[in-house]
């Protein structure tokens, strides 16, 4: 939505985000090197860096992961949202650590390409105990890597809305393979439960709250609406929705926002053109629907980007009757895709 | 058979930040026209995208797309 593209667009909201952030990494990583040299005396500091860094990427996958739906599931989880993309690009810079100190630890100190080494050294692949384990890490941080090198929104231009998306879904299959990454390498050696356990509780959290949401979204997209003689579907009454927000609602297979501003209604698609964002979860600010990711907005009646911008939303029919808002699924010139 | 993947692995991502390096510096704006006069913060940050879609890319460069 910018005219000009920058690194990052700093503002209060992203420095404080990120401070945390750091924050809280390096507190991780200091509890846990430091917590780790206390009970193992005599294990060397690489191991213990290299096990702090990879427990601190795996555990923010997991945040990651879980900021979607618990957003979804309540808004004041929103916050967290904001700022995603830099949890996901520190999630690969501090995988990108583990990787590299691994393979110095373990691969460089042959005369083979220590990637050839990683991959050749062990191909035990038919063996549960002696699994080379590391090829799945290898495949998880690529697949990070790409997410992080995309984040920006030059290539949510470049690459289109879809692809992009498709792309960053990837982050599923990344967990999937660093689950059997620490299944197949660390769990195997071992002796103590709590990593199991732990890795149980991200599992369990993670897949929890997807299937919750899932769920809730499931069975607000199933209430029955009343269709109208001329296809108008009665949403309910305007003064139930709060002024300045909306109603998400289901109709004809689209998620359709329906906003109330200063006694009117205005029905847009609940998908933002930046990232998939639901506009729906968003307010109206300036005269705007203001997407509650990232703030790109919308002029409620045409769905059109305020000046210099060019994005739009579809925007769909809506009258009112009887105090009741009635919208018709059927999106207004140039479609759902324009 | 793996060595050999690793090794076209390898090449891929060394023409790839070859070509990331010419992208950034003269091709941003043929393939996008709000990359015209960015920083070079913002363009350090699209390198390491661009070394892993240096083919299609290379190909709107060509063509001028943006």
């Amino acid at each position: 939505m910018s005219v000009q593209y920058k690194a990052i667009l700093w503002n209060p909201q992203k420095r404080v985000y990120d401070l945390t952030l750091a924050a809280g990494v390096f507190l991780y990583l200091a509890l846990f090197i430091g917590a780790g040299a206390l009970i193992h005396p005599n294990a060397p500091v690489e191991t213990l860096l290299i096990r702090g860094l990879g427990t601190a990427a795996f555990l923010l996958l997991h945040i990651v992961l879980c900021i979607g739906p618990l957003c979804r599931l309540d808004s004041r989880f929103l916050p967290l949202l904001y700022n995603r993309r830099h949890l996901g690009v520190t999630t690969f810079l501090l995988g990108l650590g583990h990787g590299i100190f691994g393979l110095i630890q373990f691969h460089a100190l042959g005369d083979v390409n220590p990637l050839i080494s990683l991959f050749t050294s062990n191909t035990r692949y038919g063996s549960l105990s002696q699994f080379p384990f590391q090829s799945l890490g290898f495949f998880a941080l690529l697949i990070l890597y790409v997410m992080a090198a995309t984040s920006h929104d030059f290539w949510l231009h470049t690459l289109s809305a879809p692809v992009w998306k498709r792309i960053h879904m990837a982050a599923y299959l990344a967990y999937v393979l660093l689950v059997a990454h620490v299944l197949l390498g660390a769990l195997q050696s071992e002796t103590s439960p709590w990593l199991a356990v732990c890795l149980g509780v991200g599992i369990v959290t993670v897949v929890s709250l997807h299937i919750t949401a899932g769920l809730r979204e499931h069975a607000a997209d199933n209430v029955i609406a009343k269709l109208a003689n001329d296809g108008y579907v009665d949403i309910g009454r305007l003064d139930a929705i709060p002024d300045g927000r909306a109603k998400t609602v289901c109709l004809a297979g689209e998620r359709i926002a329906v906003f109330h501003h200063g006694g009117k209604a205005s029905a847009l698609s609940n998908v933002c053109r930046h990232q998939n964002g639901p506009l729906g979860e968003g307010r109206i600010i300036d005269g705007c629907v203001t997407c509650p990711w990232h703030g790109y907005q919308y002029f409620p009646d045409s769905g059109a980007s305020p000046p210099p911008f060019d994005d739009r939303v579809p925007t769909y029919p809506t009258r009112l009757a009887s105090g009741h808002v009635y919208v018709l699924p059927k999106a207004n010139a140039g479609g759902p895709h324009s | 058979m793996v060595e050999l993947l690793v090794r076209l692995f390898l090449l891929y991502w060394a023409i790839g930040g070859m070509f990331a390096i010419a992208f950034v510096t003269a091709g941003m704006e043929r393939v996008d026209a709000q990359a015209r006069r960015t920083g070079v913060a913002f363009r350090m940050a699209m390198l390491p995208g661009a070394a892993v879609f240096w083919p299609l890319l290379l190909r709107r460069w060509i063509k001028g797309h943006g």
